[in-house]
């Protein structure tokens, strides 16, 4: 029993009072969030946007469903589109609107599209190599920088081609990828990107499911969902994936302007981005533009499931293998040595 | 529970946690010196983060970025997830005084819980802090990290035991210092309730922040079994060591306090047998790789370790902590060092420093010292990592402080009579 403010309070009374308080404080509390659950999103997103958040929240609900998708490539599209037409018009004030460059970059412009097109779950795609073939020339990664908007002033790039002895091949000892002359003599050049595994260790250890692997075997990263955390870096054992240290600086006029909102849209700073095969170009039916600008034909690209396809040929006629099978990741990027070396006489390449 | 009469439950928690930053804020020239000297150096850590190295995400300017710290394409976990990791294991040795006081009923362990309390806070946020700083995108981690959307990533499992141990440390410090101020005991239940609820997390948070690393078959040295074990028994060192030494400082400085002279050696054993586990567990590691792996790249990786030449501030950090913890272990054995305060307080400097070089780079860097195509890496600690680094210890520090200073004073004022 307590004295209080004169009168003689009994203790039932007060444990009643504050008993009264906790519950009615616990159904606010429940109030409050089935409230929350049921309000109208819509309505909630409009509130947000005064504060400026609903861009976090875009991010945050990314990946609901293709349609989604679809949505934010045409966004996507719109955007650099309007970042090109502002980089022409400097050029056409400067240049006057009738000159070349100014009716150039216009058309360049107009070209761009953001695709968002879904994979085809009839198709597995794997790409094969021939270290016989290779001379180590660079082009590959040359094409594929130009191809996906690839920073300029990073110094990053997919492709990485390391030289090493033939006998090293198996365990990758000597390998180097600074090497400035090539092809040498007794040397084979392995390039390697992303080998797209059928068990890939780098989408298990995303804790926000930002990259994943597609039906069509291809493995994507959505850079608006991407935290940055480069837990897929450490995971790799290719050391195919990069983390975008530098905030972008791309001239909008030299955009590839073919792209895929999973593939080469411009990648906004300190996300992770890898290979995808030239999404933008393979889901269309073509091939990355690697196996495009390979000088000597020795990258083979195609559909596992299509018995004609010229990557099912050459399984079936040299045999393949992987890098690093130890991983157990199971690549769907293979090498082999089909015999006819390039350069073919003996000390060649000089 | 409040006393009958009362303002009320939530009030006097409100009135405590005031009362905490007023009594921890309060004190002579020199502390409040101490306290703006760290604030500075709290402040331009932080001016460096926000607007200098993430600046591209705060202020959407287009410098700045995390080149401007040694993570490369080979590295892509530096100096900031070496904090990580050390931290998180200092968090974790809370538990071994609160087993000590609470379960085995140590009334001079009671006593000290709270320091080891709040030591386990700032250790976590420090944690986080480490983690967020690395991130490219914390405002997108923000909202998406608490939404567990992947269980298998063993990231989204830390996020959760993190969070969880450090909002139940929080509490019982808040809670144990309000109910000193009031003069009162800590009733059974609550203890129990702890402590059946923090013991696994306090194994829990270390033991996934060693899963997290070493469930990754592209980086062989980090690959062993034998991770988590080593992490828990260096933590297990470097956590009481810390304690002691700014239980030694508070002492020393402030004439009211004492620490009996048991305390100091019953933690002693702790640290001297964790050092040796740790030790050993090294050892076991190096055999492995050295004796019989024929895993060329665990071997390339370890030598790079061991031998140096490639990234060799993490050779010397390794051969630091192979020497200094065992000149530690040695030393606990010699009877005259056990004796004064003094020399225990020296050698849980030198273990605090042992198993700082261990769990620092020395930790992190030999997954990556050679990369997985089997290149030697390249990592230079860069200023801004350094001062972002000292930024955002000042600020905990500055916390941890506060947090020292409020429980002290109420063990003053109370005389210590109720614990």
């Amino acid at each position: 029993m307590v004295e209080g403010n004169g009168k003689k309070i009994q203790e039932g009374k007060v444990d009643e009072k504050r008993r009264m308080a906790i519950k009615i404080a616990g159904l606010a509390a429940l109030l409050s969030t089935i409230d929350f659950a049921v309000f109208d999103k819509e309505e909630f997103k409009k509130m947000l946007k005064k504060v400026g958040l609903d861009d976090i929240l875009n991010v945050a609900e990314a990946r609901e469903g293709l349609g989604h998708y679809e949505e934010r490539a045409k966004k996507k599209e719109e955007e650099l589109k309007n970042l090109c037409m502002a980089a022409a018009d400097k050029i056409c004030s400067e240049k006057g609107f009738a000159s070349a460059d100014c009716l150039l970059a216009k058309k360049k412009c107009s070209k761009i599209t953001v695709k968002a097109t879904p994979p085809d779950p009839n198709k597995r795609y794997a790409m094969a190599l021939d270290l016989d073939k290779c001379i180590g020339c660079r082009r590959c990664e040359y094409a594929c920088v130009m191809e996906n908007n690839t920073l300029r002033n990073a110094g990053m790039d997919w492709i990485h081609i390391y030289e090493m002895d033939r006998e090293g091949l198996s365990d990758l000892e000597g390998a180097r990828d600074d090497y400035t002359v090539a092809p040498k003599k007794g040397k084979v050049y392995v390039p390697v990107a992303c080998m797209h595994c059928e068990n890939p260790p780098c989408t298990m250890v995303c804790p926000v499911k930002a990259t994943w692997k597609e039906k069509d075997g291809i493995v994507v990263v959505d850079y608006d969902k991407c935290i940055g955390c480069k837990y897929c870096v450490v995971a790799c054992p290719y050391g195919a994936r990069r983390f975008n240290l530098f905030p972008p600086k791309l001239d909008p006029l030299d955009l590839n302007p073919n792209m895929h909102i999973l593939g080469n849209i411009p990648r906004p700073v300190h996300v992770v981005e890898k290979c995808t095969w030239c999404v933008q170009r393979t889901r269309d039916g073509g091939v990355p533009a690697c196996v495009e600008a390979c000088p000597v034909g020795a990258r083979v690209f195609g559909d596992l499931k299509d018995p004609n396809s010229p990557i099912r040929r050459v399984i079936e006629e040299y045999g393949v293998f992987v890098l690093k099978p130890e991983a157990g990741t199971n690549p769907r990027f293979f090498y082999f040595f089909s015999g006819a070396k390039t350069p073919r006489k003996e000390g060649g390449g000089k | 529970m409040a006393e009958r009469g009362g303002k009320g439950t939530l009030y006097e928690a409100v009135e405590t946690f005031i009362y905490v930053f007023r009594e921890g804020l309060k004190g002579s020239r020199a502390y409040k010196m101490f306290l703006l000297g760290l604030g500075v150096m709290a402040a331009y850590g932080i001016y460096l983060w926000v607007f200098v190295q993430h600046a591209p995400i705060f202020l959407g300017s287009d410098k700045g970025g995390l080149y401007m710290t040694g993570v490369n394409e080979d590295v892509p976990w530096g100096l900031y997830i070496s904090f990580f990791t050390l931290w998180v294991g200092i968090a974790a040795s809370a538990v071994i005084f609160s087993f000590i006081g609470y379960v085995f009923g140590d009334k001079d362990f009671k006593k000290i819980i709270p320091f080891a309390e709040a030591q386990a806070v700032i250790a976590l946020i420090i944690t986080i802090w480490g983690i967020v700083a690395n991130l490219g995108r914390p405002e997108r981690a923000l909202v998406r990290l608490p939404r567990f959307e992947n269980l298998r990533s063993m990231l989204d499992w830390d996020f959760f035991v993190i969070m969880t141990y450090m909002t139940l440390n929080a509490i019982m410090y808040l809670y144990t210092v309000h109910r000193y101020r009031k003069g009162l005991a800590i009733p059974w239940n609550a203890i129990v309730v702890y402590m059946i609820i923090s013991s696994p997390f306090a194994i829990g948070i270390h033991t996934v922040t060693a899963f997290i690393f070493h469930a990754l078959t592209a980086r062989p040295a980090l690959n062993s079994a034998l991770l988590a074990p080593r992490f828990i028994a260096t933590a297990f060192a470097s956590g009481p060591a810390l304690l002691l030494l700014v239980l030694y400082i508070l002492e020393k400085y402030t004439k009211e306090f004492t620490v009996p002279l048991r305390v100091y050696r019953i933690t002693l054993n702790v640290i001297a047998i964790s050092l040796t586990t740790g030790l050993f567990f090294t050892l076991a590691e190096a055999h492995e790789a050295f004796w019989y792996t024929t895993e060329p790249l665990k071997r390339h990786q370890l030598e790079a370790t061991f031998y140096g030449g490639v990234i060799n501030i993490v050779t010397f950090l390794m051969w630091l902590w192979i020497a200094l913890g065992t000149a530690a272990v040695l030393l606990s054995m010699v009877p005259s060092m056990r004796r004064s305060k003094g020399s225990i307080a020296y050698i849980a400097a030198l273990t605090f420093i042992a198993v700082f070089a261990e769990k620092t780079l020395a930790t992190v860097i030999p997954g990556f010292i050679i990369n997985p195509m089997n290149v030697p890496a390249t990592y230079h600690i860069t200023p801004m990592e350094v001062f972002v680094g000292i930024g955002i210890h000042a600020t905990l520090l500055i916390l941890y402080a506060i947090l020292v200073k409020a429980y002290f004073y109420t063990l003053r004022v109370k005389g210590g009579d109720v614990v």
